[in-house]
């Protein structure tokens, strides 16, 4: 049994075993007897205990997205798909966000096309109901109605400036390419609208294998060792 | 029933692919975590963590089942993240010499007010503030710093990653977190 009392010195010495947990219970009892009556230990011992609590309490940083793959590719294992984003002409984002605008910009010009034909304005031009066949301009209003109704949804959602203008935008996009390709033959716009509903079933296909799955390329040899 | 890390393993063995995901899965953010704070570097510690797993994983046959998995993994990933940084700059490993502990250099860069709630805005400080400290301090003490209080390692199983004595495991740690407290402290007094 220890009958002397400790000094503030003695705490410091102290203290990270007394973190640890690590001191006997006749040192434990006279170092929370200094610490009960030291306000300057008191509060020692309290900025260590909350120093800890913070270093347990960091976040942990999370690796990048894709981490895996790579080390699976060097293992041996090859992606069943390759990840859309792979495809994109480099890595730096620029040049993914202006390819992505490009892409996005072909396949969406023909619902653009389709939207202008739903608002009426096929039937209402001479030039256009003479070569555009009815059930064609019908078909074509139906499909249309996907991205018209997306930019009507900005509407309900408040952004009215930005409905505006998405729909004046299109509009004006819509009815010089519908005019111009339609001289060309009317068939146009449904094939191009065929391609381009097929383009975004791909594409979504595509999106859905972003978490890549990799199968084995050996011959059942072990990859390991 | 979830898989032990040694069915796992022995699974993986065999290149079970869901073997191999499901350990990544498990011990991903522990090795990248660990690489991330001894290499200070996003980048870095990607390459580091990757080629780790390729290792680990290249490594299996030599693994002893009766070893804890964690621990095993760590050692790997430590001892390539050592020989990166004195690739890198030799000077910064500094293996158990006096570390500076002097009161109130750290520099705490504060948020500018903004429409942040309080409460965000005083976890992105005292976060931004501890990851500070942590950085300061030489490779080895973050080391055995990280593996005992983020990993949750025992000094033994410290000393083990390490491959250093038990008594120096304890310096260092207990070095590392006197030195933390006193840059921590001018910042926890006046949030205390």
């Amino acid at each position: 049994m220890l009958d002397q009392s400790f000094s503030c010195n003695d705490i410091d010495d102290l203290m990270q075993s007394y973190a640890d947990d690590e001191l006997t219970s006749d040192v434990r009892r006279l170092f929370e007897e200094h610490v009960g009556s030291c306000s300057r230990c008191r509060a020692a011992v309290r900025v260590m205990e909350e120093t800890i609590t913070l270093i347990e309490q960091l976040q942990p940083v999370s690796p990048p997205p894709h981490f895996d793959d790579s080390i699976l590719a060097s293992l041996g294992f090859k992606h069943r798909r390759i990840p859309i984003l792979t495809l994109l002409p480099s890595r730096a984002t620029g040049w993914r966000l202006a390819w992505a605008a490009l892409v996005l910009a072909l396949i969406s010009a023909p619902f653009w096309m389709a939207s202008y034909a739903l608002g009426g304005r096929v039937r209402g031009s001479a030039l256009v109901l003479r070569e555009v066949p009815k059930w064609l301009g019908g078909a074509v209003s139906a499909l249309g109605a996907v991205p018209t109704g997306i930019v009507r949804w900005y509407h309900l959602l408040g952004f009215d400036n930005l409905s505006h203008y998405l729909i004046q935008g299109t509009h004006t996009v819509a009815k010089a390419m519908f005019l111009a390709v339609t001289s060309v033959s009317p068939l146009v716009p449904l094939v191009a609208l065929i391609v381009a509903l097929l383009s975004t079933l791909l594409l979504l296909r595509s999106l859905g294998t972003l978490t890549v799955h990799p199968r084995r390329i050996d011959n059942g040899t072990s990859i390991i060792g | 029933m979830e898989q032990t890390d040694a069915e796992l393993v022995n699974a993986a063995r065999g290149g079970d692919e869901q073997a191999i995901r499901d350990l990544l899965g498990r011990y991903r953010t522990a090795v990248f975590n660990l690489a991330f704070r001894i290499l200070r570097n996003e980048e870095d510690a990607t390459d580091a963590a990757q080629e780790t797993f390729i290792r680990v994983f290249r490594a299996l046959d030599r693994f002893d089942e009766r070893q804890r998995f964690k621990p095993w993994i760590l050692r790997i990933a430590s001892n390539y993240c050592i020989d990166q940084i004195r690739k890198r700059d030799w000077r910064t490993v500094s293996f158990d010499t006096p570390i500076e502990t002097e009161d109130g250099t750290l520099e705490m860069e504060l948020a500018g007010p903004g429409p942040q709630p309080d409460e965000v805005l005083e976890r992105k400080e005292q976060r931004m503030v501890i990851e500070q400290a942590i950085d300061s301090l030489p490779p080895d003490y973050r080391m055995a710093i990280v593996l005992r209080h983020t990993e949750g390692l025992s000094y033994e199983e410290i000393a083990d990653v390490l491959g250093v004595p038990l008594g120096t495991v304890k310096a260092r740690i207990h070095r590392a977190r006197s030195a933390l407290q006193k840059k921590l402290a001018p910042f926890l007094e006046s949030h205390l």
